[in-house]
């Protein structure tokens, strides 16, 4: 027991504030005037030279969401923030948009270096001789994306994996088609924001029967001060297509909050699977809750075809605040949704996050597996939705979330809704929540570990069903950052 | 942003009644204070809807479609006559009969020492200042609609104390009975006190003599003190026209053993809340239920646990089987404060879906903010297994009997826990009856 | 007795047995044997009407009436029991309520009246005792904290209680030691008698060195391939099903 005690000191007396990404760069940018009206909409939707029906719809959501108020139902607590009192464009001078890696500031280029994100190709396919996989990167840097890597290998097989801002130029009539029809420009506050006022994020089509020949990914950063960043990224996997996208976002450390509403959506067509794997890694704030993101997104996967497969995989370790569903519709027969989650807070971090399964086809089968780990003076929330619909014959749920408290100053919630109108479909849920074994900590103990090493390892094990799911190079990246997460020295 | 919504018929026959019966409800001043601003609650917001939380799968504003007026007197002769709920037990049966208390229809032989049994009207009218004090509820209690109406018109209802040490052998049912035409409307309130190390089973009948549409409204408070041990089941029986709120509050001092059963066997729209809190440490607590629905029926429970004292255990098992077009809702909320160390809680929900209309939702929720706990829930919903059905049918059992007897397993874990032999058997005897009309 | 002709049967797009012919006699013990994935449960499920398998053509008849469109408790009284090979457990049902329930829909098939309690609990208790079934394992749940030999057990002493003309053992051996399967073999032989036919399914020949069959069949890939009498137990046992399987394939 003394031990246990202990331990729980030491992981509270831990400074969140030991954050390795918190650092400014030092980048000329390209600032909207603060607030949010009309001209604002129009200023963005001009830098970004787009389509006059672009601009009609940005606007639309933008006089929708005069009309809505704040979303009060998560358990999250925060001050009001203030809409007009924010950036809601910034990029970085320097560039006018993405065009080669030559023409990229250099300072964002060791950015990224710094944060382990090579952009060269180069220095990537050096790394492919050494036996690693390569990795085609679009980084965003505030409201615009500065680089997309390997663009011209995809090309090859057809899939295009461009900034969101250049497919509305280059492929207007996909972004047209696909652009929020999953996540629609009323769906709730912050999406709707997003519709108006969204800056740059990632788009992927890849084309019938393709299967993506590499792992895409998306590295988001906000830099600029008093800016929030509101990415936008569809992709599109056409019949029989696969396509496994990851992305990375972390932020400097900085007094005031930064605010993030980003959408995702996915859509999947007969056959095709979509897996979508994020580590989210937010500046938190600092021990006393200074400071750290606002993390507030909507991330919706539309299995619009039968056979159709939609797996989320997210690990969260950051943000101050994080308010996050990503959910799958299961529309087409036979179709499959996953969700697998990490989710650790520490320090004064509020976590509200779970998934949607929204069973509509026959058939269709989702499975949902939720960590939640609480450490510090932490919140954090497990929210889930499992709906069956009177048509989703033989439809098929499992749902297991287990949550892990770490002191007695923390929060674990579990917040379950199960809907069933079929009588032919099975749903099961099963949920724990229970402290770090005694008998574990001291078993690891006994054989030498230090503490802390052991709290990592034993956290790292309870996580483990959802660490398999990430692609082999993220897992042992997320494995340190669970350590660091939860103790800022392991690792 | 908010619009005041139009008021539904039911919510402009509440702002009718009230005011106009306030005065002529039992009570003192202190009382009509406490209606007063029960009712002012309810008549600020109106019924809640789907939106209100707590009411999401239970819109109660577009479900109750009238609140019919106070019942008059009953007719005692039809209530002589009719037949018990419970036959066979030795129970000491307490009348309440339209929202009164009956004495003359109770039978008040040969109270136990230290049992004492009174009417709530009474203590109401002199302005008992222990009764008075026991009306305060927890603000989020005392908000809730269902417990907000019964407060503004609670017409009577038992005060029953159980003195320390005292152990009452004989169980003590109240028999809630509704009686006439056109339907009316009770509400009854029972405040039951245990002593330390006393022992009580307290039963609860909810029944209509006519399918008329009756709405009762029952709030049974129980105070299990130190060391006491409490048993407590409710069968709730009305027709399918009636409209049944009931609401137990239970506080559960240090060392004591409470459990409390409730079979949702009647009415077309029913909702069982329960708020119950560990107030003491060391204690005991198990909360189950079952719920049998046909037709068009709407059954409701909704469970609020605050594991407020530390090396508490308890255990939530529901189970729901539903035919028809018809719905069941569970609710279940256990609560786990930071001191609350050493919890133990086990919630289990699971419903059996019988047809291709009917429909389950549940919601079991973990508060949690004590470390070192064991709490764990669990949910499940579907049809009864094909498997299990098949290697029934393969010995020779009709489809019917295989499913009434997989049914009655899947009741049976909760009712099985039903300490009084009595209850339990009028329990199982509802259950076949219900199976039977349903095979016919 | 029981002649199944010509039957081809799928799961979902998946055609499992494609033609197989089988007759037995009353008085007669078959022996099915075969590699796995050759058919023999599915062979089993189909014969007692378990719904997930599609019948595409062929018969069954059991003593001259097809059965293929009787509900699998009609199949049972008209005298057709499974042992099964995973008999399931049925938490909530009390293993006498189970074996009453079972033996007055026998009897009410047959004309008789139910048998009063006294009368039945005599009759379990006769059959139980034989197959080592103590009390304690009849006040438990239907299979619920059986053993995998006490499963077995169960199933057999179910049979002798519902007297069924053909009966079908589905792998009946498998998981038992030794000790067990002598038990279960003496409760089988025991019940052989000249009007009650056996079809053991098997993928060893260790139950037949116990339960002697008249007859031996090869099972490969939803046909029969080979008839014989015991030695060709025998000589599978020897040889194994490598050239059947080859057969099959060609």
């Amino acid at each position: 027991m003394a031990a246990v005690k202990e331990t729980v000191d030491q992981v509270l007396s831990i400074d969140v504030d030991k954050y390795k990404y918190g650092f400014v760069s030092d980048i000329e940018s390209d600032l909207a005037p603060k607030g949010l009206n009309e001209d604002i909409v129009r200023f963005i939707s001009a830098k970004k030279d787009e389509p006059e029906w672009l601009t009609e719809w940005r606007l639309e959501a933008l006089r929708r969401w005069q009309t809505m108020e704040e979303p009060t139902w998560a358990r999250v607590d925060y001050p009001p923030i203030d809409f007009q009192d924010l950036h809601y464009y910034a990029a970085p001078k320097k560039t006018t948009g993405p065009k080669s890696l030559d023409e990229v500031d250099p300072a964002l280029l060791d950015t990224y270096k710094k944060l382990g994100i090579p952009l060269k190709e180069q220095e990537i396919l050096a790394g492919v001789e050494k036996g690693e996989r390569p990795v085609a990167v679009d980084a965003v840097f505030d409201s615009v994306s500065v680089v997309t890597t390997f663009k011209a290998e995809l090309a090859k097989h057809g899939v295009i994996f461009c900034p969101i801002s250049e497919a509305v130029r280059t492929h207007p009539e996909l972004v047209r088609k696909y652009l929020g029809s999953v996540v629609p420009i009323t769906d709730n506050f912050y999406a709707t924001l997003n519709s108006a006022v969204f800056s740059d994020g990632s788009f992927v089509y890849v084309p019938k029967g393709v299967r993506c020949p590499m792992e895409l990914s998306t590295y988001f950063r906000i830099n600029e001060k008093k800016t929030g960043q509101f990415e936008r990224t569809l992709i599109i996997a056409d019949e029989g297509a696969y396509v496994s996208y990851l992305e990375g976002c972390t932020a400097p450390s900085r007094d005031e909050n930064q605010l993030h509403a980003a959408v995702v959506e996915l859509i999947a067509l007969d056959d095709a699977e979509i897996k979508y794997s994020t580590v989210q890694n937010w500046y938190p704030g600092d021990s006393e809750g200074k400071g750290g993101v606002f993390n507030f997104v909507t991330k919706r996967g539309d299995c619009r075809g039968k056979n159709a497969k939609i797996s989320w995989t997210q690990v969260e370790t950051g943000s101050a605040i994080t308010w996050k569903y990503p959910s799958c519709i299961l529309r087409g027969d036979n179709s499959r949704g996953e969700f697998y989650s990490i989710a650790i807070s520490n320090g004064r971090q509020q976590v509200d996050s779970g998934t949607k399964m929204i069973h509509l086809g026959k058939n269709t089968s989702s499975k949902i597996i939720s960590k939640g780990i609480s450490a510090g003076r932490s919140s954090n929330t497990y929210r889930g939705l499992v709906s069956v619909g009177r048509k989703a014959s033989g439809a098929r749920n499992f749902t297991n979330c287990d949550s892990l408290l770490i002191g007695n100053k923390c929060g674990a919630h579990t917040v379950p809704y199960i809907e069933s109108k079929n009588a032919s479909a099975i749903v099961e849920h099963e949920a724990t929540t229970s402290k770090i074994s005694d008998d574990q900590l001291f078993y690891c103990l006994q054989r030498g570990l230090p503490q802390e090493e052991a709290i990592a390892l034993i956290v790292n094990g309870f996580v483990k069903d959802v660490l398999q799911q990430l692609p082999m190079e993220f897992m042992v990246e997320t494995q340190k950052l669970i350590g660091i997460s939860l103790e800022g020295s392991v690792g | 942003m908010v619009a005041t919504p139009v008021r539904t018929p039911a919510e402009q026959a509440l702002a009718a009644r009230y005011p106009a019966e306030r005065t002529s409800l039992p009570g003192t001043a202190d009382v009509i204070a406490i209606r007063d601003a029960a009712f002012g609650g309810v008549d600020r917001t109106g019924l809640p809807h789907r939106r209100v939380e707590d009411w999401k799968y239970t819109d109660l504003r577009a479900r109750l479609k009238t609140f019919p007026p106070a019942a008059g007197a009953a007719d005692v002769a039809r209530i002589l006559i009719a037949a018990p709920a419970v036959e066979g037990d030795k129970a000491r049966r307490l009348v309440i009969a339209n929202g009164r208390y009956r004495p003359e229809l109770s039978d008040l032989k040969d109270l136990e020492p230290g049992l004492s049994v009174f009417s709530l009207a009474t203590a109401l009218e002199a302005g008992d200042a222990v009764v008075l004090a026991a009306l305060k509820l927890d603000d989020g209690i005392a908000a809730n609609t269902a417990v907000a109406l019964n407060t503004a018109f609670m017409t009577d209802g038992l005060v029953i104390t159980v003195a320390e040490g005292a152990e009452v052998a004989r169980p003590v049912e109240l028999v809630h009975i509704a009686e006439g035409e056109p339907a009316a409307s009770t509400a009854v309130r029972h405040l039951v006190t245990v002593g330390k190390g006393a022992r009580l089973t307290l039963i609860e009948t909810i029944e209509s003599l006519d399918t008329v549409a009756h709405q009762s409204n029952v709030l049974t408070m129980i105070e299990v003190g130190e060391g006491a041990k409490v048993d407590h089941i409710r069968l709730q029986l009305e027709p399918d026209e009636a409209v049944s709120l009931t609401t137990l509050v239970a506080r559960i001092d240090r060392e004591a053993n409470f459990d409390t059963f409730n079979a949702a066997l009647g009415a077309g729209l029913a909702r069982a809340q329960i708020f119950a809190e560990f107030a003491g440490r060391d204690a005991e607590a198990g909360f189950r239920g079952i719920t049998m629905l046909s037709g068009r029926r709407h059954a409701d429970t909704t469970l609020s646990l605050v594991h407020g004292a530390e090396n508490c255990q308890s255990r939530e098992l529901y189970k729901a089987v539903i035919d028809g077009e018809a719905r069941s809702v569970f609710a279940g909320r256990i609560a786990v404060p930071a001191h609350a160390q050493k919890t133990d809680a086990r919630m289990m929900t699971a419903s059996l879906l019988l047809s291709e209309e009917a429909e389950a939702d549940a919601k079991p929720e973990l508060e949690i903010f004590a470390d070192d706990v064991q709490c764990g829930h669990g949910a499940t919903c579907g049809a009864i297994d094909d498997d299990l059905l098949f290697y029934l049918l393969s010995r020779g059992i009709s489809k019917v009997e295989a499913e009434s007897m997989l049914i009655l397993a899947f009741l049976g874990e909760a009712i099985d826990e039903i300490q009084n032999q009595a209850v339990h058997d009028a329990l199982i005897h509802r259950v076949e009856g219900w199976l039977k009309a349903r095979a016919a | 007795m029981l002649e199944i002709k010509n039957l081809h049967a799928r799961i979902g797009d998946r055609e499992i047995l494609k033609g197989l012919t089988l007759t037995v006699n009353p008085g007669e013990v078959h022996a099915i044997m075969g590699p796995n994935g050759a058919g023999k449960s599915t062979l089993s499920y189909i014969l007692a009407g378990k719904e997930d398998y599609e019948v595409t053509e062929g018969e069954v008849l059991l003593n001259g009436e097809s059965i293929l469109d009787l509900e699998p408790n009609e199949r049972s009284v008209a005298g057709l029991f499974l042992a099964f090979q995973y008999p399931i457990e049925i938490p909530g049902v009390a293993t006498m309520t189970f074996l009453k329930a079972a033996l007055n829909a026998h009897r009410k098939a047959k004309g008789q009246d139910e048998l009063t309690t006294p009368e039945f609990m005599k009759l379990v208790k006769g059959v139980s005792e034989k197959l080592n079934i103590t009390s304690e394992m009849l006040r438990r749940p239907v299979n619920v904290g059986f053993s995998g030999g006490e499963k077995k057990r169960a199933e057999i002493m179910q049979m002798a209680l519902l007297q069924p003309s053909i009966c079908i053992l589905d792998e009946t051996d498998s998981g038992l030691d030794i000790d067990a399967l002598k038990v279960v073999a003496e409760g089988v032989n025991a019940l052989r008698s000249p009007d009650r036919a056996f079809v053991v399914i098997t993928h060893y020949q260790r139950l037949l060195d116990h339960i002697v069959p008249d007859i031996v069949h090869v099972l490969s890939d939803g046909r029969i391939v080979r008839t014989g009498g015991p030695e060709l137990a025998l000589d599978l046992e020897k040889n194994g099903y490598a050239a059947y399987v080859a057969d099959a394939a060609a």
